[in-house]
């Protein structure tokens, strides 16, 4: 590129687009922030595809109440584990941001992510960064309208692509699939998949970085993470400045220079437009684009790459970095208790629920043979994957007698039975008024869920007398 | 300082303060509906407030009343809500020296 083009196209950039024309920009944080994008992207569009058990692997199956991860089925009443899950997120990006500073920004995040995808489609058709701005010098010239209809086009397909697949994760994909190719696709369904396709659109192809600067909480509340052993994305003053362009072959020392050479290729690739020589910004997404470009660079001048790297704030002072400290213990330990915490929760999960519900019209009936009898109506949820045959019980066992069949409940049902438990005349003295009614799957005793209840006795005039005395 | 390089600068679009404000609301209440959604439809099921609808007819509720047409719904009532407050918090923390400097 000369530098006559140059200058003109950054006038038509200054006066009527100020949009940001990232540069493309090749090194080892570049290829990083792509194998991210691709996994990331692969698994967006991929996991609704996967099936497992003759269901689909990951299936929020909402109408039906169910979310199917794997092998696992979570229903309403495990909302816990979805809570607990969230803080389990919420605390690793707070871990992550301590330790790291924005790593998630920059290689994670669905808006970078998409804004990538959309940008790589941009290259696709458009070229690089000198060739766009050329492009868009000369607008409604035939190449230029044949470019931006071709670029429309994948944008459009992408973000319906895009739609489809979030749908996908909540009506299973193969359905999908076929209704769309039927045309009977439900009235939602389309809704959900225009609204996911156009919001895609809208973040990834036209909002971009705004999103990031104007829209985004973390950006702002990030700065509380913070500390001076941070790692972030820094330009080291210190080695940089003053800053200027020298001959080839010039000891930047004999002219009074740092090693920064102001070639502004770091603010030309950053996808949110500032310059990072300015010091740590809000803006930045930390995608390390800068460090790429001025490695780079710097390998072509003959100086040591680092000019721009990730970097503590200790560190650029010239201290030694602390990276056992308060905020990072406290976040790990809380992150690691939690992490435990829930991995024994959930494989300790029991799938039966149990709900007594107690007649209240009769609390307990005597029978002809003096008998008490107390009758308890259950409600038996089998959340597990396969029907099971459930055995009611009694703790303590011996004197109550259970006058209920095994009740079999097939997968993801409720069932309600009445469960009649007895009490004998002659046991009726030293029988508990508190019991724990329990139901157990027949052929797998492990399996088995409780519930405490209590047991109604007609007040015994024997004991009365005994009151008195 | 090189005056091209300045002019190479890829000068980052700035929204103007309303713009800001809007996307600010737009943004923050629909993570707020997001939760809210999450929280009331983990306690309510829709099949409730259908077969409330159907009083007993199957099939008598209107084509848009399905499960997933009042998960939508919903969320897009809370996301009304939740804008109807960032709206007023906007409007009430702009004071009156803000609107005098914007004239």
């Amino acid at each position: 590129m000369n530098e006559g083009t140059a200058a003109a196209e950054a006038v038509s950039l200054y006066e009527s687009h100020r949009k940001v024309y990232p540069r493309e920009v090749a090194g080892r944080f570049a290829r990083l922030r792509t194998l991210a994008a691709f996994g990331l992207l692969g698994i967006f569009y991929g996991l609704p595809w996967l099936q497992w058990n003759g269901r689909q692997a990951v299936l929020f199956d909402l109408p039906a109440r169910k979310f199917h991860l794997l092998g696992l089925t979570l229903w309403p009443q495990d909302f816990l584990y979805l809570s607990w899950l969230l803080i389990l997120a919420a605390l690793t990006l707070f871990f992550v941001t301590a330790v790291a500073g924005r790593v998630w920004c920059g290689y994670a995040c669905p808006q970078t992510v998409w804004t990538e995808a959309f940008l790589a489609l941009e290259r696709l058709v458009e070229g690089s960064r000198p060739q766009r701005l050329k492009l868009d010098k000369t607008p409604w010239t035939r190449e230029w309208l044949a470019r931006k209809t071709l670029k429309q086009f994948l944008w459009v397909s992408f973000a319906a692509l895009t739609g489809f697949s979030f749908v996908a994760f909540f009506t299973p994909a193969r359905e999908l699939a076929v209704s769309i190719v039927n045309l009977e696709l439900g009235g939602w369904e389309t809704f959900w998949i225009l609204f996911y396709g156009f919001a895609t659109y809208g973040n990834a192809g036209f909002l971009r970085e705004q999103v990031c600067k104007y829209m985004c909480p973390y950006a702002r509340f990030q700065s509380a993470m913070f500390d001076h052993d941070t790692l972030v994305v820094s330009y080291d003053p210190g080695r940089g400045e003053p800053r200027g362009a020298r001959k080839r072959g010039v000891d930047p020392k004999a002219v009074g220079l740092g090693d920064c050479v102001d070639c502004t290729i770091c603010v030309q690739v950053c996808p949110t437009g500032i310059d990072i020589r300015k010091g740590l910004q809000y803006e930045c997404i930390a995608c390390a684009a800068c460090v790429d470009a001025c490695d780079d660079v710097m390998s072509r001048v003959g100086y040591n790459p680092g000019l721009i790297r990730y970097a503590t704030e200790r560190e650029l002072q010239g201290e030694k970095t602390h990276y056992f400290r308060p905020r990072v213990l406290v976040y790990g330990g809380l992150l690691l208790a939690l992490g435990i915490g829930f991995v024994i929760s959930l494989s300790l999960r029991q799938p039966i629920g149990l709900d007594i519900i107690r007649d209240r019209n009769a609390l307990y009936r005597v029978l002809p043979d003096g008998a008490v009898e107390n009758v308890y109506s259950l409600r038996i949820l089998n959340k597990d994957d396969q029907a099971h045959r459930y055995v009611i019980e009694t703790q303590p066992v011996g004197v109550f007698q259970v006058d209920a069949d095994p009740v079999e409940v097939q997968a993801g049902e409720v069932r309600a039975v009445a469960a009649r438990i007895r009490v004998s005349p002659g046991d009726l003295a030293r029988a508990p008024r508190d019991l724990r009614i329990s139901v157990r799957v027949a052929d797998t005793p492990r399996l088995a869920a409780d519930h405490a209840t209590r047991f109604f006795v007609p007040e015994l005039e024997d004991d009365e007398h005994e009151g008195h005395d | 300082m090189d005056p091209l390089a300045e002019a190479e600068y890829p000068a980052a679009r700035r929204w103007p303060p309303q713009l800001r404000v809007a996307a600010a609301v737009a943004w923050s209440s629909f993570l707020a509906a997001c939760l809210g959604t999450m929280l009331a439809f983990a306690a309510l099921d829709p099949r409730v407030i259908i077969d409330g609808v159907e009083g007993g007819e199957p099939g008598a509720a209107p084509w848009w009343l399905t499960p997933t047409g009042i998960y939508t719904l919903g969320f897009f009532l809370f996301w009304l809500i939740a804008v109807a407050a960032g709206v007023l918090t906007a409007l009430l923390t702009r004071g009156p020296q803000a609107d005098g400097d914007e004239h």
